[in-house]
């Protein structure tokens, strides 16, 4: 099936969201009129303590979670109402991610070459690309159902960098790799970057959001109370002051207000 | 401008279709499950052999008894529709609580499919359509067993009526598509239901709809005929009762019958695509969302949504590690997925055995019947128990699923493998013997002689407990025996057969046919299987604790 759709302009960010806000049953309000602006070929880190509202705020990025009020847009186009155009321009890697167990993996990386229709050239030049960076030619054959958690995500990984799609939305991508999995990603973000893709990339472990990312956005309890980029951040820290420091003061002084 | 391709429904089909067989190529590499299909056939070959053999083969001399005991006592009769009639109406009824309260394509979709899918520029109805057509192998498997299981009565209605198959292949068409449009009317009303609930009054509007055509449906459902113009109009599932009924009460179809059972079929070839085009208008208008909801229900809180959430059950630990470990059986149990349909169903069944029993005196007087009847009924329930033993040992045959965290809990608290085993057992059997139960109400009221509940529930547990027992004792040797790889095939082909044909063998012989009961003897043979079953059940758990205790 084929339809006309325009070309994203390269000049709207990556990701633009107004006053996201997402309220699940039992008027739990998991994020509140948040507003993000991302722009082309950075990595960007959304970084907050646990129930602060980053896998919800990257699943309504995606499509996956209608948001209550506000809009979403991937590069260019509207989440909401061009859904189907944006879908084609955006990747997502969620936090504990499952997979066909009846899938072996090399039909795995097929399946998504056929989801998306992916010409057999590229996908022979791209498939070989990431199986061998991702270290998985071995593992090409095994059902994805008996790998161990690390190779799943890398195969994962390969799949979604197949796509090879503008925006990259990563859940804690680095949570169940090995240090030399982790190397090897933090690697690819950088090359990714200077190809023009953007990533997104969830996480609490606060060095790697400082190694990898260009630019941060620190939220909790579903409220944006920190962006900027990593030179920023680094301006706080004097003095004997780490970054956990300010951090965990950060979210100290925004609980304290809250409570209050 | 550019042209934006986006994968096809059939792509999609093809991909669900390759992870089927997949699955099922996976499948068949495991002695145990090989096994376990082996056996189950060859249970199921076995009373359709025995059948076959005493209406066919015996001798007349022979025969006579055993001749009388299937045929005059209405095994072949109307009782045995009016049976089947019960059940199928059970099913609908269920099915439309089922659109009620869950989610029909819960069981076809996959955690995987959010991440992959539901990401994907793709329109609703491709995911619909393809996940409905994986589904349709699995119904149709169902169909298979269903002919084979009716296939000796089909025959002996083919010698004794003259009855032409093709009327017997235009009624399983009729019932297979019965089935399909069911399952596309489910989904659709549960599109309607996720794209209605959001503006607040649509919701309440949609929600009373929904629950008087609930209300109409189960109403039509239980009434046989629907009066219109002063000319009865039997529904689908009654129309078809009443030709069989007919059949077997004098041997020729009613007037209306032939007619019937064509219109039926007629009506319904123009309902399905039908049908499908409702199914795919409503699932576009819920969206790619429909399935995440589908999905993210399955899994937090199995297909039925909303009941076992509001039952106030907490977890407050017990007085010893044993009964905290019953106690976390029982509300984890409770919770978990797919969980909510049973107890549902389970609800609806003794609303209509209430029903029924009822409304007995009416049925006693509307189909008086012979008391000769009363022989018919251990015949069916030792065929039930057969039929049943292996699918309930199935079942219960992954004590660990979903908590493997448990083994170490349990090891941790010094709980000795005996109460484990004790205590799976326990959970697993509640569920069975409340469903046992109903079934042995349905026997006794539909045979007119509400007497034969006593005999009907002495009776009917015993495959329940036995096949639990079973279940379990081989379960528990999974964990254990995938670790130690040779072990599987070597402990399961020996233990599996072996215990089956001990639990089902006695049973069988005693209670299908080959000695003709009374109401005294069907007693008697409660008395002695009790004994045997007792018996049977704390060997199988005392191997079930042996297998937990070489657990690592």
């Amino acid at each position: 099936m084929c339809s006309t759709v325009k070309e994203p302009t390269e000049d709207s960010p990556a990701i633009e969201t107004f006053q996201l806000s997402k309220l699940y049953p039992h008027r739990v309000l998991a994020v509140n009129r948040l507003n993000l602006k991302i722009g082309r070929g950075v990595v960007h880190a959304l970084v907050g303590p646990n129930g602060a509202g980053k896998t919800t705020t990257m699943q309504m990025l995606v499509g996956l979670s209608r948001p209550i009020r506000g809009s979403i847009f991937i590069c260019g186009y509207d989440m909401l109402r061009e859904s189907w155009e944006a879908r084609q321009h955006i990747g997502f890697l969620p936090d504990s991610p499952s997979a066909y167990e009846s899938l072996r993996v090399e039909e795995f990386l097929r399946f998504v070459a056929s989801l998306y229709q992916i010409p057999e050239d590229v996908y022979e030049e791209r498939r070989s690309r990431f199986v061998e960076l991702f270290e998985i030619g071995s593992y090409t054959n095994k059902y994805m159902g008996a790998l161990s958690r690390g190779m799943l995500q890398r195969s994962l990984l390969c799949g979604l960098l197949i796509r090879k799609p503008t925006v990259l939305v990563m859940d804690e991508p680095h949570y169940s790799l090995d240090p030399e999995g982790g190397y090897v990603l933090k690697q690819l973000f950088r090359d990714l970057a200077k190809e023009g893709h953007t990533i997104l990339l969830s996480t609490h472990i606060l060095s790697v959001a400082e190694e990898v990312s260009q630019e941060f956005t620190i939220i909790s309890r579903g409220v944006k109370v920190a962006e900027g980029t990593v030179k920023d951040l680094r301006s706080h820290i004097e003095g004997g002051v780490t970054l956990e420091d300010y951090y965990i003061s950060i979210l100290r002084g925004r609980e304290k207000a809250d409570d209050s | 401008m550019r042209r934006l391709t986006t994968v096809s429904t059939w792509t999609l089909i093809r991909w669900e279709y390759h992870r089927l067989l997949n699955h099922i190529r996976r499948a068949f590499r495991q002695p145990a499950f090989l096994i376990v299909q082996i056996i189950s056939f060859a249970i199921v070959g076995l009373v359709l052999f025995l059948l076959w053999f005493m209406i066919f083969i015996l001798p007349e001399e022979m025969r006579a008894p055993l001749y009388w005991l299937f045929v005059d006592s209405g095994l072949l009769g109307p009782n045995s529709i009016l049976l089947v009639y019960a059940i199928i109406s059970l099913i609908a009824v269920q099915q439309i609580f089922k659109a009620l309260l869950g989610c029909p394509l819960a069981e076809e979709v996959e955690p995987a499919d959010i991440d992959m899918i539901l990401t994907a520029p793709l329109k609703a109805h491709s995911i619909f359509f393809a996940k409905y057509t994986r589904s349709i192998p699995r119904r149709l498997l169902f169909f298979v067993y269903a002919i084979i299981a009716f296939l000796p009565v089909m025959a002996f209605f083919s010698l004794a009526y003259e009855v032409p198959l093709a009327f017997f292949a235009i009624a399983i068409f009729v019932m297979f598509l019965l089935g399909e449009v069911g399952a596309l009317a489910t989904h659709s009303l549960y599109c309607i239901r996720k794209s209605a609930t959001k503006p607040r009054f649509f919701s309440r509007l949609f929600r009373l709809t929904f629950y008087l055509c609930l209300f109409f449906s189960t109403l039509i459902i239980l009434s046989p005929v629907v009066p219109v113009g002063g000319l009865g109009w039997p529904l689908p599932v009654f129309a078809l009762a009443y030709v069989l009924v007919a059949l077997c009460s004098n041997g020729q179809m009613a007037p209306y019958s032939p007619f019937a059972l064509n219109v039926i079929l007629v009506f319904l070839i123009i309902l399905y695509p039908v049908c499908l085009y409702v199914a795919r208008h409503v699932t576009n208008a819920a969206g790619p969302e429909l399935f995440e909801d589908v999905i993210t229900t399955t899994q937090r809180r199995g297909p039925a949504v909303g009941i076992l959430s509001r039952i106030g059950l907490s977890f407050q630990g017990a007085s010893s590690p044993f009964r905290t470990l019953i106690m976390k059986d029982i509300i984890t149990g409770l919770r978990k997925p797919g969980k909510a349909f049973y107890w549902a169903g389970i609800a609806v069944n003794y609303i209509i055995v209430v029903i029924l029993v009822l409304l007995s005196p009416v049925i006693q007087l509307v189909l008086p019947l012979p008391e000769d009847t009363y022989a018919f009924a251990p015949t069916l329930y030792s065929l039930l128990l057969i039929l049943i033993t292996p699918l309930l040992a199935i079942t219960a045959a992954d004590p660990f699923r979903g908590e493997h965290g448990s083994l170490y809990l349990i090891r941790l608290a010094r709980i000795t493998p005996i109460k484990v085993a004790i205590g799976k057992f326990l959970m697993f059997l509640v569920t069975p013997v409340l469903i046992a139960i109903p079934f042995a109400f349905y026997f006794a009221v539909i045979l007119g002689n509400l007497g034969l509940i006593l005999v009907a529930l002495a009776i009917l547990p015993h495959a329940v407990i036995l096949s639990t027992a079973m279940g379990i004792s081989l379960g528990s040797r999974y964990p254990y025996a995938t670790q130690t790889q040779t072990q599987i095939p070597v402990s399961l082909m020996i233990t599996y057969p072996v215990l089956s044909w001990i639990v089902i063998a006695p049973v069988a012989i005693l209670l299908l046919g080959f000695f003709q009961g009374g109401i005294a003897l069907m007693l008697v043979a409660s008395l002695f299987i009790s004994g045997y079953s007792v018996g049977q059940t704390l060997i199988l758990l005392g191997l079930a604790a042996r297998a937990y205790m070489h657990m690592e």
